[in-house]
């Protein structure tokens, strides 16, 4: 494999939510729901990033386009920095990084037609004439395996995974770069879900395209990611290739979550030991000391109390690069 | 490829209106309350033509005339046909309602979007603003600003529909704060929609149809106002009618009594508008319910 080149980069990335009390609306905190992600992804790669609800997964995606207000960090795209960029600067950037949303049902407005919705993008772009945005409108739909006689019918008229592709070729218009698929098949049944995975791949394959893949069904994420980011309670604390995660996990939280995955294999299955945390996810308006993790952390130490884990490439030379934030990976390796 | 669209065009599925339109159609209801409305509009318009009097004319040798075959529905303190002047009021009345609820919804509709998208402070005001208009005492202002400018019929429309907007102001600023933040605003905005068209392409037609049955309800309500402030004197000056100076005659105890073709034809078609733009409202909330499009 050739050097791969970085699409998006990701420096130091911070979103706080303010906390405000009081008579006079004090701020008195903050929800550190991104504080300080780091991670670059690759052209033509899918990066997935996993996590459980609240650690800040679906912030990273929505900061990265720049529809949340970031509190601090570098977001570079394709060698352009975007991060608190102005409106009306970023709205030209749009049309090279779109988004796939989680629910099909809100995500489509319910007073537009198929037509006016996939062909949004298009006319705000400024894209070709109006005939040939209705020829790509049904050329998308044909993509995404949808009827093109659909495009003057309404989203009420469609089931979710229908939905969810009409998103995905609203998402496909104006032929982005880089794609934030943020949870887009945990609403979905289980038997759409592997057709939308598998239509996302296809389109990846034949448009070259990256993506983020959010999600929290973790072989789901196996299947689709080249490389596989984990985040708890704001941070990253592991990145590496989809294999080295899933198969050779250095840090202790990945284990844990890696062993609730149930085998298909009975043999294996009964084998499977299943680590439990203990506690729950503290607050991310009062982050613990040093590494996140140590509270729940069967292998927490002083040093873990007391500071905060840098994530460092562990991976030997030519390797491909294993990233973990944990004081003790390699002895735990 | 041109033909190829031409011909999708062609498989054109019912649009959400025929939808809810269909759905209005079930609500037995609502269409009486439409025939209704529909007849009430149309001898309104057709008033001229329908009876031979003037609604003005006085007549001092038919004086509080019971009904006869010449004056079907009696003559009044000053010799004026009934009928004539019910019909005629209708015009009068029909239409300050119509002018001062759109009045309300302008206004209403202008603050409710600016303060629901705007938001932050702009929204404070505005809401004060709302909030302080509900509070006024409605029949002192009205009785002011009708001593200081006198009774007019555009007084009683201005007045009306400056003091009702509140209401649609604070419905359309809820629907906006609930609409700004579902996912197909967020996708809006990936896009790289701008914030005037989401406002207005994205948030708006979701809202129009609460507003329909706001306007309407809020119909309802400006004809009862104007019936009540014409009723006190304040409202449509005599001797144009409208339904609630017609009224006025009806203060006094003798007529109350003993005539009620004076009095009894106004309050009959009062209730009557009011009630069949009440049902109609009733079938459009339940054609246009958002929660049935999702």
């Amino acid at each position: 494999m050739s050097t791969p080149s970085t699409l998006v980069q990701v420096t130091d990335l911070k979103v706080h939510f303010p906390i405000y009390q009081g008579v006079f609306r004090r701020q008195v905190g903050a929800i550190k729901a991104v504080d300080g992600v780091s991670f670059s992804i690759y052209k033509g790669e899918t990066l997935g990033l996993v996590g459980e609800s609240g650690c800040g997964k679906s912030t990273t995606g929505l900061a990265i386009l720049q529809l949340q207000a970031l509190t601090g960090g570098q977001i570079n795209f394709n060698g352009q920095d975007i991060a608190g960029i102005d409106e009306s600067q970023m709205r030209k950037m749009r049309r090279h990084m779109m988004m796939i949303f989680q629910d099909p049902y809100s995500s489509l407005n319910p007073r537009m037609t198929i037509g006016g919705i996939i062909g949004e993008p298009l006319s705000v772009h400024q894209i070709g004439t109006p005939q040939e945005r209705a020829e790509r409108v049904q050329e998308l739909l044909r993509l995404v395996g949808l009827n093109p006689a659909f495009i003057n019918r309404y989203p009420h008229e469609f089931s979710g995974g229908q939905r969810q592709r009409i998103g995905i070729a609203r998402a496909l218009a104006t032929n982005p770069s880089f794609i934030v698929a943020d949870e887009p098949i945990s609403a979905l049944d289980v038997s759409i879900q592997a057709q939308v995975v598998n239509l996302l791949d296809d389109l990846k394959k034949q448009f070259g395209l990256t993506y983020l893949f959010i999600a929290h069904d973790l072989s789901m994420v196996r299947y689709i990611s080249d490389r596989v980011a984990v985040m708890y309670l704001g941070k990253v604390m592991e990145l590496g290739s989809r294999n080295n995660v899933f198969d050779s996990p250095l840090h202790p939280y990945t284990r844990a979550l890696l062993s609730a995955v149930p085998v298909a294999n009975p043999k294996k299955e009964r084998a499977r030991q299943r680590i439990i945390l203990e506690g729950d996810v503290p607050s991310p308006a009062n982050p613990p000391a040093g590494c996140r993790f140590h509270p729940r952390c069967a292998f927490a130490t002083q040093e873990c109390r007391a500071q905060v884990p840098e994530l460092r490439n562990l991976s030997t030379q030519g390797k491909p690069e294993h990233w973990v934030a944990c004081h003790h990976a390699e002895k735990l390796a | 490829m041109t033909t190829t669209i031409a011909k999708l065009e062609k498989i054109r599925p019912e649009s959400l209106w025929s939808k809810a339109w269909k759905r209005f159609l079930r609500h037995k209801l609502a269409l009486f309350g439409l025939s209704v409305m529909a007849v009430l509009l149309f001898t309104a318009i057709a008033a001229p033509v329908l009876t031979p009097y003037s609604p003005i004319k006085q007549d001092l040798r038919n004086l509080r005339k019971a009904p006869t075959a010449e004056h079907m529905l009696g003559t009044d303190g000053v010799g004026r046909d009934i009928l004539t002047r019910v019909l005629h009021a209708g015009r009068i009345s029909l239409s300050v309602g119509l002018v001062s609820v759109s009045i309300s919804a302008l206004v209403g509709i202008v603050i409710g979007v600016a303060a629901g998208y705007v938001g932050g402070k702009t929204d404070m005001l505005l809401m004060r603003l709302t909030d302080m208009v509900m509070t006024f005492p409605s029949l002192v202002i009205i009785i002011t600003v009708a001593a200081a400018t006198g009774p007019s019929v555009y007084n009683a429309m201005l007045i009306i529909g400056l003091l009702t907007w509140p209401s649609i102001a604070r419905l359309v600023r809820g629907q906006f704060l609930s609409l700004r933040t579902q996912q197909f605003v967020t996708a809006a905005r990936s896009i790289g929609v701008s914030n005037w068209e989401i406002a207005f392409k994205h948030i708006f037609p979701n809202t129009i149809s609460s507003i329909t049955v706001a306007i309407t309800f809020g119909m309802a309500t400006s004809i009862l106002m104007e019936a009540s402030l014409s009723f006190l004197g304040l409202g449509v000056p005599p001797p144009t009618p409208s339904w609630g100076n017609m009224l006025r005659d009806a203060q006094s105890m003798n007529i109350l009594e003993g005539m009620p073709w004076i009095w009894l034809p106004p309050g009959i078609m009062i209730a009557l508008s009011v009630l069949s733009i009440n049902f109609i409202g009733d079938g459009l909330r339940d054609a246009l319910d958002p929660r049935s499009l999702l």
